[in-house]
């Protein structure tokens, strides 16, 4: 009798332990099945990040003509703006002809080297920004003359919580789609940026992650501060770790 | 005239302790960063859990490294003639306090007790009102002694209290029912007594059941404790009385009053009553008594849950730190020896640690954007792991498995003793203790076990980190493994 009743306080007791853990667990396996239901429909905004050049003029003169207009894809030592100064022009003229002083061709050499700084070019390939002066305008020496966003270093910047970033650091390279052209681009993380962490309104803490594009000359057609998005419910992985065949099956037998 | 003989240290061992502070300062400065946060409330209980930890790590090592480098002509030196004890006539009295024990043990322990070399009378202090054993002291000639029912109060020490109100004897030594003195005993310790101040030594409690799974363990986890601390102690006069195998000098007992009239762990109290008095204690590293270490889950549980009430009820109501009587040594080595049984804390504590990461992806740490995390464990955990290997020269898995579940009989001694509740007393081993069901005492063993499985499988659906998942899992499974086998068999010693 003293045997049934402690079998029976032993299996009860087993019984409650074993409930208690299976409860705590069912708790889990949810929190963490909608957690991840919610992330595979996650897009993520990247943006682009193009360089500034400033050009500037290197001479008083007249905007004689400007070959570009905003927008435009230039390449390195293309010619951006013809500057013109009558002023210098008249005075190497005058200066020429009088071709046996020394002084005076030495003035017109310098005042020709000077004239050389008319022909603004661009110093890397590049997409036209903004276009500061416009054709017969004035303009002053060291004066802004157009933005240059250069084709070189393009960087991609997204904000995200530390549950994306992993999820995003998982994947080799990624894909990041753009609506205006219609096409995909292959990205790769590069670092983070703790400076662009925030806080978002409902208390997430976003981390700024870097991109880096993976063939450099794709950055020809993107355009500065556009947005591209991450489907990563899209995202192929590129190559699979044994490990990851493993998770996959797992997570498919559970999510049954 | 010979010194008292401490256990040389290994050179391994010696390395490990010159190590261990750095390895330990690595581990904390990691730790105790709280940049290295990551989920905060996780943090505090991981860093209250490091906090004992590492105190007891450390306390083991100071006391271990101070008894190493105190210079020979600083340890104490004491009288030890053999021939003292034949010089004079020394009245020796013996108590074996028993209460239900099985009969069998009992036996031989009375038996031995009577046949010890050199004078002496025996006392059986019967609580448990056992007609064999009056008829075995008939037989053998040895005074058999019964409380009145009115006056069975204070377990043990009541017991023995109702002794000496008997006995007059100038020494007397006390074995628990368990414990088989060996036929030298008195005349290996009663010389110590030459020294006017000694008033208590004490030899190691030795297991001969050792090929059980739960004594051996014991017996192991024990050795440090009887090898290394009571040693060091001695060094110290902070040695401390370990509840039987020992001899009191009988007219110090009745100066602080007979032995502490309490529930439970009178022994270290009797010494600290002792101390204060100003008397020496003494610890005496040789095996002169055989005892028999719990067997069971239900009798282990009640024998650690004694000890670490103990340790708990002097910690929160005669902390020996603020005790006026003692010299700095023994207040700091009372201390640590409280500390010990805190450890249950840390224990239950990383057991359920890496099950929560597995379960809720939380982590104490900050383990996504700081790789080093394992660097700094590392070292740390094989410091913490190996000292006492070293220490051991062999270490069982008995030995981890069984420290491991301890855990819940300190925890239960702990409330009890902060809530002021007496646990009932019933002897190591006695007969009316195999009737409460087991799960009423391992509930929270097979609750770790259960979840923790479960633990492992979500833990690999979706990962968020795959090495830090990979090392948890290994982590709670090699807990669940050595809570298992605790278990296992726990069990199967509970049924045979």
């Amino acid at each position: 009798m003293k045997n049934i009743l402690t079998f029976l306080v032993n299996s009860l007791l087993l019984l409650f332990v074993a409930v208690i853990a299976i409860a705590i667990a069912t708790l889990a396996i949810t929190k963490k099945v909608n957690e991840d239901k919610f992330h595979q429909s996650l897009k993520i905004k990247v943006t682009v990040i193009k360089t500034l050049i400033p050009v500037v003029a290197f001479s008083d003169g007249v905007v004689k003509k400007v070959q570009v207009t905003n927008g435009q894809q230039v390449k390195k030592d293309d010619l951006l703006v013809r500057l013109d100064n009558p002023a210098l022009t008249e005075r190497i003229s005058v200066l020429d002809k009088s071709k046996n002083n020394e002084s005076a061709q030495t003035e017109s050499n310098v005042a020709k080297e000077q004239e050389k700084n008319f022909l603004l070019k661009a110093p890397e390939s590049g997409v036209i920004g903004d276009i500061f002066v416009t054709e017969g305008s004035p303009i002053q020496n060291l004066a802004k003359v157009l933005n240059l966003y250069s084709n070189k270093d393009v960087k991609l910047i997204a904000r995200a919580t530390t549950d994306d970033y992993l999820k995003i650091k998982k994947q080799r390279l990624l894909q990041a789609y753009d609506k205006r052209l219609d096409q995909n681009f292959a990205i790769f993380t590069d670092n983070l940026n703790p400076s662009e962490s925030s806080t978002s309104n409902n208390g997430d803490k976003k981390i700024g992650i870097y991109f880096k594009l993976k063939s450099p000359t794709d950055s020809d057609s993107l355009i500065n501060n556009e947005d591209l998005t991450i489907d990563l419910d899209s995202q192929k992985t590129t190559y699979t770790k044994p490990i990851d065949l493993f998770i996959n099956f797992w997570n498919g037998y559970i999510s049954k | 005239m010979s010194s008292i003989n401490t256990t040389r240290i290994h050179n391994t061992a010696l390395l490990f302790i010159l190590i261990a502070p750095f390895t330990i300062f690595y581990y904390a400065i990691y730790v105790f960063n709280p940049i290295n946060a990551g989920n905060i409330y996780l943090y505090a209980i991981q860093v209250f859990a490091d906090i004992i930890a590492i105190s007891i790590v450390s306390s083991l090592w100071i006391t271990i490294l101070l008894d190493l480098i105190q210079p020979e002509y600083h340890k104490r030196k004491l009288k030890h003639d053999p021939n003292w004890i034949y010089t004079k006539f020394l009245t020796v009295d013996i108590y074996i306090p028993i209460a239900h024990e099985n009969f069998k043990i009992v036996e031989k322990t009375i038996t031995s007790a009577s046949q010890l070399e050199y004078p002496h009378t025996v006392y059986v202090l019967d609580d448990g009102d056992s007609e064999e054993v009056r008829k075995l002291c008939k037989d053998l000639n040895i005074i058999y002694l019964k409380r009145p029912r009115e006056g069975k109060k204070y377990a043990k020490s009541g017991n023995l209290n109702f002794g000496l109100s008997h006995g007059k004897g100038e020494y007397f030594a006390v074995f628990d029912a368990d414990h088989v003195p060996k036929k030298q005993f008195i005349k290996q310790l009663l010389p110590f007594f030459e020294n006017e101040n000694v008033a208590l030594v004490q030899t190691p409690q030795h297991y001969s059941n050792t090929d059980k799974f739960i004594p051996a363990g014991t017996a192991q986890s024990q050795e440090i404790f009887y090898q290394y601390v009571q040693p060091a102690k001695n060094s110290y006069n902070a040695s401390f009385c370990c509840g039987t195998n020992m001899m009191y000098k009988r007219s110090a007992i009745d100066e602080i009053g007979g032995i502490a009239f309490l529930d439970h762990s009178e022994d270290i109290w009797t010494t600290i009553l002792l101390h204060e008095k100003g008397y020496e204690s003494l610890f005496y590293n040789k095996v002169l008594a055989v005892g028999h270490a719990p067997e069971t889950i239900s009798s282990f549980f009640r024998q650690q849950n004694r000890w670490a009430q103990g340790g708990f009820s002097l910690f929160f109501h005669h902390n020996p730190l603020f005790s006026k009587n003692f010299t700095f040594d023994q207040r700091l080595q009372y201390f640590f020896s409280n500390l010990h049984y805190f450890s249950a804390f840390s224990i239950l504590i990383y057991l359920i640690l890496p099950i929560i990461y597995l379960l809720f992806g939380i982590h104490p740490m900050d383990v996504l954007h700081n790789k080093s995390w394992l660097l700094h464990y590392i070292p740390y955990f094989l410091t913490v792991f190996l000292l006492p290997l070293f220490l051991l020269r062999k270490f069982k898995l008995a030995t981890i498995s069984v420290s491991i579940a301890s855990f819940a009989p300190y925890l239960t001694a702990f409330f009890s003793t902060i809530l002021q509740q007496n646990y009932k007393w019933s002897a190591t081993g006695s007969r009316k203790s195999t009737v409460s069901p087991i799960m009423m005492i391992v509930f929270p063993h097979v609750f770790i076990v259960i979840i923790s499985f479960l633990a492992i499988i979500i833990g690999w659906y979706n990962p968020t980190d795959l090495t830090t998942t990979a090392v948890t899992s290994f982590w709670v499974l090699v807990n669940a493994y050595l809570l298992i086998v605790f278990l296992a068999k726990g069990i199967a010693g509970e049924k045979s």
